[in-house]
Parts: structure tokens; sequence; C-alpha cells
């Protein structure tokens, strides 16, 4: 089940690649490399051609609006909206981990149970504290 | 008899339909029995100068940059993401795109509560397997008109042929002889601390109903057969190792040795029975041109699905549903709290690490589990299926999935109502399944057990997958002692011909958990045989 990038080219979407440093940035901080930017907008492309027309707009929108992606990006895939920011992000992960200088946020290099416990908790609380952030952002995100 | 009576018609004595484990497994006896049939397949091959991580994956891809082998030009590794459906993760390797390539187109299905999977891919689905090969016991073969005994001889052959990793051990019971296996795998570091807990406890799990043991796999530990051993390198899922058996393998050494004669780009759709002989109607697919084939017999080999489809083309059937049976399966991820923020395994066999048989009073059957590392598929697979904020699922990643194990739990096609196969007046198959009836609240005796071997999880986390992507088809044409239409004498002969013999799963009276694969290549083997008497006599 192979999909065609070509397919995708007839439907413009200047804004991928904003959506991609925006994306980046918010998974991994910093500008994400060239090579990855424009892998990000082929593919994003095709996403954008599977969805209607009005969440393309809304997700693009309320992205680039925003001042905490992931946030936002929790809160779209916590009350079900927008399903096509939250494969954005997930499209944005496959592909940096194709790259070797992202290996180290993909693959812990050291054992420690400590560590990991206390990283753990501190995801759990990161998301709490993302949660109201982002549920606050979407209401401002205009429906339509 | 002559070898071309024609243009475009051909006559041998025994013909192979199709190219998976049981036309391989098929071609191999008719070889021993110094017959050499032709094979007719689709065959169509991986793609060449194919991208591969030399080495260990992790090593490897700490210098390169991973996009062509993990994802490809064609986009065809985010298939599942882009098209927005659960597919079949294996399958979604660019290098394993051949393995479904233009199935869909070749064989359209119109299907409900079925996602069905097929190939004509040179080796079939077993080029993407998990080479998981167990022998069938008498329990497995309950409702079939044959015992374990009668498999038995071919089994031996295909495991010198193969070259099997296992142990006798808990599981021996229900994997039967282990007799010329090789020395089981090296453990992941997970998985040796799960069988080290079952041993302290085995006695109360057996008790429970629950058996854990090494998988039997058709992964070399040693050098085998001028193969070289697992390089415990985690890129199983991406490209194919020589360690790792597919039956393409011994098709090339069939092929090489002038034991097999294979014609790939020819499609078959329906044969014709003559008094001394039977025609093959096919398609070459290059050219759109039809072609024949006679022969004494044909040995029918591509697939539950595609067997059927011939067998009712054949009829010119468009009224009869035929029964097809699925293995019901649920994915359970494990995580072992005392593994959590460990450095991940990067050496280790990216497959099944432990199988694990369970006998519930919940369910009244035998189910079979395989518990795998996920070190092998990309990380990015396991971040959308976490929960929290998107860098707190990458902080996931990194701490949790070293301590992860995921079992495939499968149960007997028995338990899932079948669904029912047909042809259609275009051509077209349907195929009307049901949803995954598995309860996960009958599940929790066996998550409890497994909490006692540190292995913990939660009924939210397990997935039931789509009804098909189990891809174990079997029971379109079942053996009975006594068969009806569409179904089969014990020696594989289809009722009502004389010269069609089934050899894939598509004879398979029922479903058992176990996987299907090993049993349905010595079954293939006792088939051919059938055929080849048949053909010498006509001969």
């Amino acid at each position: 089940m192979s999909v065609d990038p070509m397919s995708a080219a007839s439907h413009p979407c200047f804004l991928c690649e904003a959506e991609g440093r925006k994306i980046y940035a918010a998974l991994f901080g910093g500008e994400p490399p060239p090579v990855l930017l424009a892998r990000f907008a082929t593919a994003a492309k095709i996403l954008n051609s599977t969805a209607p027309q009005a969440e393309v707009d809304r997700s693009t929108r309320a992205l680039l609006a925003s001042f905490d992606p992931e946030a936002l990006e929790l809160a779209v895939r916590l009350t079900r909206q927008l399903p096509l920011l939250t494969r954005k992000f997930r499209l944005m992960v496959y592909l940096a981990e194709t790259l070797p200088e992202n290996q180290v946020y993909f693959i812990n290099g050291r054992s420690s149970l400590l560590r990991g416990l206390i990283n753990i908790a501190g995801a759990v609380l990161r998301t709490a504290w993302k949660l109201p952030l982002g549920l606050w952002q979407l209401r401002r995100v205009p429906r339509g | 008899m002559a070898d071309v009576i024609g243009r475009d018609s051909v006559e041998r004595e025994i013909i192979i339909v199709g190219s998976g484990a049981a036309g391989t497994a098929a071609a191999l006896q008719l070889a021993r029995l110094g017959l050499r049939p032709l094979m007719l397949d689709v065959g169509i091959r991986p793609r060449e100068n194919a991208p591969r991580a030399e080495g260990n994956l992790y090593e490897w891809h700490k210098h390169h940059d991973s996009f062509e082998l993990h994802i490809g030009d064609d986009l065809h590794g985010l298939s599942d993401l882009l098209t927005g459906e659960a597919g079949i993760a294996k399958l979604n390797a660019p290098n394993a795109a051949f393995v479904v390539q233009d199935a869909v187109a070749l064989s359209p299905i119109d299907a409900t509560d079925f996602d069905a999977i097929q190939s004509f891919a040179f080796g079939g689905l077993a080029n993407a397997w998990g080479a998981g090969l167990y022998r069938f016991v008498d329990a497995d073969l309950e409702g079939f008109p044959i015992r374990a005994a009668d498999l038995a001889p071919y089994a031996d052959v295909l495991t010198r042929e193969i070259g099997i990793s296992g142990a006798d051990d808990d599981l021996t019971p229900f994997f039967g002889d282990a007799s010329g296996l090789l020395p089981p795998l090296r453990l992941s570091h997970n998985a040796a601390q799960v069988l080290a807990r079952y041993q302290r406890a085995r006695h109360k799990l057996r008790e429970r109903g629950i058996f854990l043991g090494r998988p039997r796999v058709g992964a070399l530990s040693v050098p085998y057969d001028s193969r070289p051993a697992v390089d415990y390198s985690n890129t199983e899922f991406w490209q194919d190792q020589p360690y790792l058996y597919t039956p393409a393998l011994t098709l090339k050494k069939l092929i090489a040795s002038g034991h097999l004669d294979y014609r790939p780009g020819v499609m078959v759709q329906r044969w014709e029975e003559l008094p001394d002989r039977i025609v093959l109607h096919a398609i070459v697919l290059s050219t759109g041109e039809p072609v024949q084939f006679s022969c004494g017999a044909v040995v029918l080999a591509a697939g539950a699905i595609g067997t059927a489809k011939i067998v009712l083309c054949s009829a010119k059937d468009y009224a009869t549903a035929l029964r097809l049976l699925e293995n019901p399966a649920v994915q359970i991820p494990f995580v072992l709290p005392t593994s959590i923020g460990r450095c991940l395994d990067t050496h280790c066999f990216g497959l099944t690490q432990l199988n694990l048989i369970w006998q519930p009073s919940t369910y009244g059957c035998t189910a079979q589990g395989s518990i795998l590392e996920i070190t092998s598929p990309m990380r990015a697979e396991f971040y959308g299926r976490f929960p929290l904020a998107a860098r707190a699922n990458l902080t996931l990643v990194r701490e949790m999935l070293p301590a992860m194990l995921v079992m495939q739990l499968f149960f007997p096609g028995a338990i899932q109502p079948a669904a029912q196969l047909s042809l259609l007046q275009n051509g077209r198959l349907s195929i009307r399944g049901h949803p995954n009836v598995l309860g996960v609240r009958k599940l929790a005796p066996l998550l409890a057990a497994m909490r006692s071997l540190g292995m913990w999880t939660h009924a939210l986390l397990i997935y039931k997958p789509k009804t098909g992507h189990a891809i174990h088809y079997a029971g379109t044409l079942p053996m009975h002692e006594s068969p009806g239409r569409y179904e089969c004498y014990p020696d594989g002969r289809l009722a009502g011909s004389k010269r069609v013999y089934i050899a894939d799963s598509a004879c398979f009276s029922a479903l058992p958990a176990k996987n299907m694969s090993f049993g349905m290549m010595c079954n293939a083997m006792r088939v051919a045989e059938a055929a080849a008497r048949l053909a010498t006599e006509c001969a």
C-alpha cells in the first residue's frame, strides 16, 4: 500500500515548510535540517490531500498562530479534534528519526533506573502543564 | 509426456501454482522424488539495489541517513500514517513493498470486516514472515482426517532443509519432537529476565495453564548449510538476511540445480479437466495474452484465498460462499518496571524471543503467544501510541521502550465466526468477515500471571488487530474423510476432480492457534507426494 508523492504535487501547500519548522521546534527545539524540511513538505502535502480542506486550513492556521504547538497538539489529540495536526506531528517524528544526528532523541544511551523514573515523572508533569495551556489555545482557534 | 504441445501450450507431469511456503515445500518434495515440476507464478521480485544497513542497525544508523531504508523515496514506510489505516508494520518496510505489490490490482476483493493480505511475490507472503516454525501435534489436528504422525517424516526433512533454532523445554509437548533443532538463539535482556522468573514459578504457572519457553524459529543460531548465524543486528524488519529462512531460499536452490522449472509472469485463472489430463488457463501478465498448460496433476498452492478463487473460477460458481478461517489475535504491550531507564538493547534478535502457551478456562481452547522484542521497528512507531504531550512521549520512547516487550496472542480460528468467501460475476472476490471477537476482559487471568513474571500492562493498552491481519488464512477447501463439494480428500485431492490437489492452507479442516506455516509446508509435501503418484501412474 504505497503512496505516490506525485499525486499530491498538484495540491500546492506553501505553508508546509512553515508548519514543519514549527513542529520540529516543538518536538526537538531549533531549526530542522533542510533535507528533513523538504521531506516533511512532500509528505505533508499528501497528508493534506487526505483531509477535508476546512480541516487543512484550520489545522494550519491553528498551528502557525500557536505560541505552544506541543500544548495545542496535546489538546486536539485528547479532544479528538484536528486529527491532521496530530498526524503531522507523527510524520515529523518518523522523518526526524531517520537522521543520524537525531538518534539522541530516540535512544537511551545510558542505563539508570532512577534517572528513567525521574524523567518519566517529569514527562507526566509536563503533560499536566501542557494540557490546560493547549485547551486554552484551542478555544482561541476559530472554527470553520 | 511431450514438453511442448503447441505455440502457447506446455505439457508436464505436474504443475505447481504459486511459489509461497506451500508451493515451495511441494516443489521440494517433488524434487526429492526425482520429478521436475513446472511452477507457474506471478513472481514479483524485490527491487535490485535495495538499500541495506551494513552490520548492526543502530551502529550503522549512527553514521547513515536511514530514510531510504526506513521510509523510501515513494514514502512506502509511511503508508499507514498517510492513509490513516492500520496496516502490517513489517509490510511497511520499503524492502518488503514487493511482497504485496500489485496484489490489489491482480486480485481485487470487495471485503467487509476482513482485511485480506495477498502476495504475488516470488516466495509469497513468507518473505515477510516471522519465521516461527512449529510442528503440528495431534491436538492441533483436531478435526483433520490426518494425524501428526502423517506429517512427521516431512517435518524431519524440512527441519534439516530450513535450519530451525529452538530448545527442548516446557513447550515441547505443544511444539512436538525437538530432535534436529539447532541451539536456541540468544535472548534479549528482557526476555532472559522473564524466562528466569518463569523457571522459578513454573509449577504454579503450569497449574494455571501457562507454559513458557523458547520459540522454534527459522533463524540460524550457528552457521548451517553455508549460511551464517544470526548477527543480532536488529535488522530483521528491514531487509532479508541469509540467516533468516524464507521459502525463496529453497526456490532459488531448486531452480539453480535444475530440479524446478520456474515460470514467472503467469497468473493461473482456472482449469479444465479432460479425461487424460488437466489444462490450466492462464494469462501472461506482460502481454495479457492467454496461455495454456497441460499436465497430469496440478498442485494448487496460491494461498487459501487465491486457491479458492481458482477453484470457484473453474466451476464458474458465483453463488457458493466458502468458509474462510483466520486466527483472531490481540497484541499486548508489557512493561518490565525493573528495566525502565535501561540502555536500549541494540544487539538482539528483532523477532520472537519467547513463546507462550495458554490454556484458558475462559475460552476453553489453547492460545499461543509470541513475545517479541521491539528493537527492530522504528521508535517513531511507538511515539504515537503513548498518551502524553509530544516531547513527553519522546521521553517515554527513550525511557520506556527499552523496558517493553510485545506479545502477539493467537487463538484458534474456531473462536471467530468464519468469514464467507465468494466469487462475483465481475471476477472480483467478496469476503464478508466479522470484527475481532476477542474480549479483553477474558484475558485477565493471563495478565495476572504475566504480572508474576514482572510483565505489567493495562487493558486499555491491548490492541485488537483487524480481522485478516494475522495473515493466517485457511479452510476454504477443507479436508474430510468423505468430502463433499469444495472439500478435499485426506490426500489433498479436491472432491469431484481426479487431478487437482490442494497443497496450501485452503485444505485445512480447522485452524489451530499455532502458527500454521510449518504444518502447512509439511502437509504440502505430503499432498505433492500423492499428486506425484497419480501423475507418474498416468505417465
